[in-house]
């Protein structure tokens, strides 16, 4: 907390849309900006298992968070990154942890830095003229990004009494084996 | 005309009496609602001679509506808790509060012989006071899914219900240690025929099942939390009548195999399902294959050849469990051996690929083979891997006994063969018209609107449905409510329609009387949904939670979606909500 966190918000009031809208003949940084204000459809967090290195270490520097909401006018919800506050990031490898808001849910990943913005473009490229991928409901993610599984949506639920088996079955395989500990003989 | 003579023109000449007598012998619950709406006598005869009654939800009535209306009720069943709380997704004090049914059966209900307890949280002080007001009549307790009481509660039971042929705890959590309960079961009651505590964690000693065994010389079923089965060789042997068990466990599967060989089983045993067998120990099985009905492999160690090797030898199966590591190739066998089976469940195995058999995935050949094999299916909930419209179209050509179907897609393969499925799903509703219950469960681009229209238009009797990921925009819900005319009760996950849909939705679907909804496109402020807003519907919403703990998702990322839960009720609004549920009110 103590070495400046650096906060990246999206404007979900589109405010800064308005404001950027107005200034976008005149100002040349809002170019950049006006290119980054894109409308986010389906971008959804498990979207973006796959880019998640699965030993990322929690080590946070900096945070970023990227608000993300829908509106009530599908597929468009619109979000804008303000890319000022943005500026701070260092390069740097650590890991921070990317917290993403959408639709009513939470979630929070550790992420490089470098992957975090491949998150951020994927974010701005995802509704270019893209809307026929939203009629199949899913985003096209860029080459290098579309590795192993893709897991769109939220985790299927699994029933209660098989998530409890499977843990079961896991602990099993770990503690048995030939040298394992006889287990304890009831009265008899 | 007299009201007396309108009365025997309305029961065609036939005295009260007589009428009475009849309607003893209706007892489907949707003749007795069609009865009940004739005309004020059929109604009041119905009201006074109905035996059973189901209640869906705990909250669309009140404790006091059933007993003015079914005084002499003998059998009960209530459901509290949405049916999405068996996967983890409601909080566990969303409600469901057995309290006041019981106070108002201890105090009326002189006849009841019979409670089921389905999703519902009952108290050890719940059960006192039930069996100190019913306990010496109490032929049958089912708490299926319960929560909230401890072996204390059991205990009470086992002193004060001398006449129960029906105990069943299955999956209920409940806390304690102690296994005195068993023991006081056994010495007091000597006409179980049922027991029940499979999936649970409740401590089991070997004597006191022996104990049970002796004394209950009706004994038919028992099914038991984890136990290791050598220990259980003098329970099999003493009893005799045994048809049914489950539970049990193979501990020790490494060192000396021949004491699980050393197992007799009863001889008219045909209903087996064993935790943690594997390949070694299911030749346990060989000898009595042949006589079984029902075999319960979810929770084995089994391969697909092991599978393959087992159900060969079952030609008489009736009813089968397993996970999907049952493999096409599995599904081929039961499709050639088991051509009386009735009933088919493939749940989902281990994601991580390393732990089950690599030719562990069921896919549209396994139930292409199936459908044409087994043409006695009723019902079939299959975890597939991958899908063509080409096996579902053969599903609608073969399955014509099929009432309950339930196909959830996995998210193992990254493509499918063959999406969307809008052609099969028709032909499988068109083919397959007894279905009353139907769960899809897809990915994006599994269905279209087309699809979903096709849905509604085919699902004449379908009265529950289920859908994940289907539909492509609002308009495929839209046209989807315009068919489904007997649909009661609709879950919907992981979809793309916002709430203005839901709710119109919701006011279309001419039968919906509950509706529950995890994942959709939320409105600013949430007020869309109170479009749906009406007399006697009551709505509530659950605000998505940040708890560690209530999701599957072990790699730290925390996450939850809002739910909305609707349904009608004639108790009014609840006020019993915990302060995770929010119930919506029109300003």
């Amino acid at each position: 907390m103590a070495r400046g966190d650096t906060m990246v918000e999206h404007d979900f009031f589109q405010i800064e849309k308005l404001k950027a809208a107005s200034f976008r003949a005149a100002d040349g940084k809002s170019a950049a900006r006006s290119r980054i204000q894109s409308v986010v459809s389906r971008i959804n967090p498990q979207l973006l298992r796959s880019v998640i290195a699965p030993g990322a270490t929690e080590m946070p520097p900096e945070k970023a968070a990227l608000l993300l909401s829908s509106s009530s006018q599908p597929p468009h919800p619109v979000t804008i990154l303000n890319p000022s506050i943005r500026s701070v990031a260092e390069i740097s490898n650590e890991t921070a942890p990317l917290t993403i808001f959408y639709n009513g849910s939470m979630a929070v990943f550790d992420l490089p830095r470098d992957k975090a913005e491949t998150i951020m473009k994927l974010v701005e490229t995802a509704n270019d003229g893209s809307s026929s991928d939203q009629r199949k409901g899913g985003i096209r993610l860029p080459e290098e990004l579309d590795g192993g599984k893709i897991q769109e949506l939220p985790p299927m639920a699994r029933r209660k009494s098989l998530q409890r088996f499977i843990a079961k079955r896991k602990q099993r395989l770990t503690v048995a084996g030939p040298y394992a500990k006889e287990k304890a003989v009831p009265k008899r | 005309m007299s009201a007396r003579t309108l009365n025997r023109v309305m029961s065609f000449g036939i005295s009260d009496l007589a009428l009475e007598f009849v309607l003893g012998y209706v007892d489907d619950p949707r003749d007795r609602e069609a009865v009940s709406l004739v005309c004020k006598k059929w109604y009041q005869i119905d009201a006074l001679s109905r035996k059973h009654v189901t209640i869906a939800i705990c909250y669309s009535t009140s404790p006091g509506r059933l007993r003015r209306r079914f005084p002499n009720l003998e059998s009960l069943q209530l459901k509290g808790k949405p049916r999405a709380a068996m996967f983890n997704l409601i909080p566990e004090d969303w409600g469901g509060y057995v309290g006041p049914w019981i106070r108002e059966i201890a105090e009326a209900f002189n006849c009841l012989k019979s409670l089921h307890l389905r999703r519902m949280i009952v108290k050890d002080e719940d059960i006192r006071v039930l069996v100190k007001a019913r306990g010496h009549m109490l032929e049958s307790l089912k708490l299926d899914k319960c929560s909230g009481l401890s072996t204390d509660g059991l205990l009470l039971v086992a002193r004060s219900c001398r006449c129960l042929r029906i105990l069943s705890l299955e999956e209920s959590s409940i806390s304690g240690n102690d296994a005195k309960w068993i023991h006081e079961l056994a010495v007091n009651n000597s006409v179980l025929e049922t027991l029940n505590f499979y999936m649970t964690e409740l401590r089991v000693a070997p004597e006191d099942l022996e104990l049970l065994a002796k004394n209950c010389r009706s004994l038919v079923s028992l099914k038991i939390s984890e136990c290791d089965i050598s220990y259980l060789i003098s329970f099999f042997l003493i009893a005799t009548k045994l048809e049914e068990f489950g539970g049990g466990s193979f501990n020790d599967q490494v060192g000396d195999l021949d004491k699980y060989m050393k197992i007799q089983f009863p001889p008219k045993l045909c209903c087996v399902g064993l935790i943690f067998m594997g390949k070694n120990e299911m030749e346990i099985l060989f000898p009595f294959a042949a006589a079984l009905k029902k075999l319960d492999l979810q929770y084995t160690f089994l391969s697909t050849e092991d599978h393959c090797q087992l159900i060969q030898r079952c030609p008489n199966l009736e009813v089968l469990e397993v996970r999907d590591v049952i493999g096409d190739r599995g599904l081929e066998v039961v499709a050639q051996t088991c051509k009386k089976l009735r009933r088919l469940r493939i749940e989902r195995g281990d994601d991580d690929q390393g732990l089950e058999d690599e030719q562990g995935c069921v896919s549209q050949a396994g139930l292409s083979s199936l459908a044409q094999g087994c043409l006695e299916l009723e019902y079939l909930a299959v975890y597939v891997s991958d899908i063509t419209n080409a096996a579902l179209e053969c599903l609608g050509t073969y399955s014509k006994n099929l009432c309950d179907f339930r196909l959830v897609l996995l998210d193992r393969e990254q493509r499918i063969t063959d999406l969307p499925l809008d052609n099969g799903v028709r032909a499988l509703l068109k083919g397959c018209a007894k279905i009353r219950r139907f769960a899809l469960y897809l990915r994006p681009g599994g269905l279209s609107d087309v699809g979903l229209g096709y849905i509604g238009q085919y699902s004449n009797n379908v009265r529950w449905i289920l859908m994940g990921n289907i539909g492509e925009s609002d308009r495929g819900l839209l046209r989807f409510s315009q068919g489904c005319p007997r649909l009661q009760k609709l879950e919907l996950r992981s979809c793309c329609f916002t709430e203005r849909a839901l709710a119109m939705a919701a006011l279309r679907l001419p039968s919906l009387r509950y509706l529950w909804v995890q994942g959709y496109v939320a409105s600013p402020f949430g007020n869309d949904l109170l479009l749906m807003a009406r007399a006697f519907w009551n709505i509530e919403f659950i605000p998505p939670k940040h708890d560690v703990n209530e999701t599957e998702d072990r790699r730290g990322n925390i996450e939850s979606q809002a739910q909305i839960l609707a349904y009608y009720s004639l108790a009014g609004k609840r006020v019993d909500c915990p302060d995770s549920v929010i119930p919506l009110h029109p300003a």
